[in-house]
């Protein structure tokens, strides 16, 4: 019993700590706030299964990551797609001189018609800021796809949003 | 400022407007469901719990059955009215355990039913694709596992039963080459190369004389909508029509049905336009299309009725096509839909009729035919069965342990087997009958 409370005390802190985090990483992955928070729970609830074998908080939340990564991908095969109406979604100005906001909204936009490859790759790469190596784990490929998904998926931002910096190295 | 910080502080702002500033761990909900949860693992473990708690679970409520949905077409009175796949069967039914598996528990994988067996091969455990494969017997209760298969590691393959081998092609890091398993000479046999580049997640069908393998996607991500087909007979390909989508119809993927003759097949397109220097517009719908595999023939059905505003898992019962409830196709993002309800179309007649709403229809459930019904289950392990000739969904016991999207079930005759489970690699499987 005592082995239970502290597997959900912990798992409660965890939670409480990392949640908001998460949300904001499946938000881009999934393209809104509810499927977001649907797709966090139901990696959370995972985790909570396999708590006893992490490492506590920092293998759990990689895990969690993983996880939703994971969930993610299956939902997209499966044909459900976050990506729901644009009937709300006004169509953007863009440019260089657009304000945050709209340049934010188009990047979503963006963001969320590329295929799900290359948008689960720019999510890790640009926002987790994981190694080729570790996307090429998580999404079962080689880094040098990753290393192509992440081009093309850089190269369709570019086409919509001015992006700062000349170089357009990959970190290894 | 790099390129790469750039990249994420665009990312950064995205993702902090797209999930506002109100975000409230729901800490007490989770700790609930993660308890409820470790409970029905609980119950599995102890069969003579298992036992009362499936002669308790009787049927369940008769949901949301409007009358103006009870008219019933005349073909629809064809489906058998006894057995072990009809819904009042399945009402009745109870889950039991599969015996531990020789191989990991896992997603995504190859799946058929060959009569006497379950093959499951391929698919992924946790993050890593496999190449091992097992057969389920439920007649004696025994796992076999499969001969090496000739092909690498893989998932998002295509893959079908004939009736005498498991078809599998593609998928993994972007294949272009496939193999079959013959079960009852336990051999696979490898492909010869075919007329179609490399891809993942393209659908094989049967058609009853060779395997369609139609769409999929390439490496840079792009919709595919070429096809090709594979004659078992004299193991050879043949190139077939691609699909006839209009160039202002970009393709985002397909969702193909096979009807014998005729393989229906969904593509929901994605169009979008500067109408302006600083304005993208978008359009989008969803295209039906079918295909004559007598004479290798597109064209685009002249059909009645309210058509489906999403396919996501469509069913041939041998008499209508089946589309269960989906979210319907949107490029982009917004509110979730609710109150789904499927759709249903005799081809004889060419009209949908919209299904009354099941319990299970705005959860993006899993949906199986067995001859007689169809089985329903969420990801939560909720399940309910759906009589056609009745048009009424029933409630059945939940399952012991949530199915996993993409887990392996099969249809034997007379039980569902459900294999393959989310979390740490595990190899257990449900069964459920009467």
């Amino acid at each position: 019993m005592a082995a239970r409370s502290d597997r959900e005390r912990e798992f409660a802190e965890f939670v409480a700590l990392r949640y908001a985090d998460l949300v904001r990483t499946a938000v881009l992955l999934t393209g809104d706030r509810g499927h977001a928070e649907d797709l966090v729970q139901r990696a959370l609830l995972a985790v909570f299964r396999s708590w006893d074998r992490l490492d506590r908080v920092a293998n759990a939340e990689a895990y969690t990551r993983t996880t939703m990564v994971r969930l993610a991908s299956r939902w997209w095969r499966r044909r459900w797609r976050a990506e729901v109406p644009t009937q709300w979604l006004p169509d953007r100005p863009i440019g260089d001189h657009a304000p945050d906001v709209d340049t934010a909204e188009v990047v979503r936009q963006a963001l969320a018609s590329l295929p799900w490859a290359q948008r689960a790759v720019l999510v890790m790469r640009y926002f987790e800021e994981r190694s080729e190596a570790e996307i090429a784990e998580v999404l079962g490929c080689s880094p040098g796809t990753v290393k192509s998904r992440a081009s093309r998926g850089l190269a369709a931002l570019r086409a919509v949003v001015h992006i700062e910096g000349v170089s357009g190295r990959e970190r290894g | 400022m790099n390129e790469a910080e750039s990249v994420r502080a665009l990312l950064v702002t995205v993702a902090e407007r797209g999930a506002g500033e109100q975000i409230v761990p729901p800490v007490a909900d989770l700790i609930g469901r993660a308890r409820r949860s470790r409970r029905r693992r609980q119950t599995v473990a102890c069969a003579v719990v298992l036992a009362v708690a499936a002669a308790v679970a009787v049927p369940q409520a008769v949901l949301d059955r409007g009358p103006a949905e009870r008219s019933v077409a005349p073909s629809w009175q064809g489906y058998p009215a006894t057995g072990p796949g009809t819904a009042i069967a399945l009402a009745a039914g109870r889950w039991s355990r599969l015996p531990s598996a020789p191989i990991p528990g896992r997603s995504d994988a190859a799946t058929a039913w060959t009569g006497t067996e379950m093959l499951v091969w391929g698919g992924r455990v946790a993050d890593s694709a496999r190449a091992d494969g097992a057969a389920y017997r439920p007649s004696d209760q025994r796992w076999t596992v499969l001969p090496p298969a000739p092909l690498t590691a893989r998932f998002g393959m295509a893959y079908t039963w004939t009736g005498a081998v498991l078809f599998v092609w593609g998928g993994g890091d972007t294949t272009a080459d496939g193999a079959v398993y013959d079960p009852a000479a336990r051999i696979w046999r490898l492909l010869p190369t075919s007329p179609l580049s490399p891809r993942t997640d393209a659908t094989a069908l049967w058609t009853g004389r060779e395997v369609l393998v139609l769409g999929g996607r390439s490496e840079d991500g792009r919709a595919l909508v070429d096809a090709a087909a594979y004659d078992p007979a004299t193991s050879r390909w043949r190139s077939l029509p691609a699909l006839p989508a209009p160039p202002d119809h970009p393709v985002d993927y397909l969702v193909p049905v096979v009807t014998g003759d005729q393989v229906y097949v969904w593509a929901p397109w994605a169009h979008r336009v500067h109408t302006s220097p600083n304005t993208i517009h978008t359009n989008y719908a969803v295209d039906l299309f079918r295909f004559d595999t007598r004479t290798d023939t597109w064209s685009t059905p002249e059909l009645t009725g309210d058509a489906p505003a999403g396919a996501r898992q469509p069913l041939w019962t041998g008499r209508e096509i089946i589309v269960p409830a989906a979210f319907p196709y949107r490029p982009g993002s917004g509110p979730i839909v609710v109150n789904l309800r499927g759709s249903r179309l005799d081809p004889a007649d060419g009209r949908w009729r919209t299904m009354t709403h099941g319990p299970i229809d705005d959860r993006n459930g899993q949906y199986v035919w067995t001859g007689a019904a169809v089985i329903s289950f969420d990801n939560a392990g909720a399940g309910a069965v759906w009589d056609p000739g009745a048009d009424r969904w029933t409630t059945i016991p939940d399952a012991p342990r949530a199915p996993a999207e993409s887990a392996s079930m099969v249809w034997t005759g007379t039980h569902l087997l459900i294999w393959g489970e989310l979390g740490p690699p595990e190899s257990a499987g449900l069964s459920y009958g009467s």
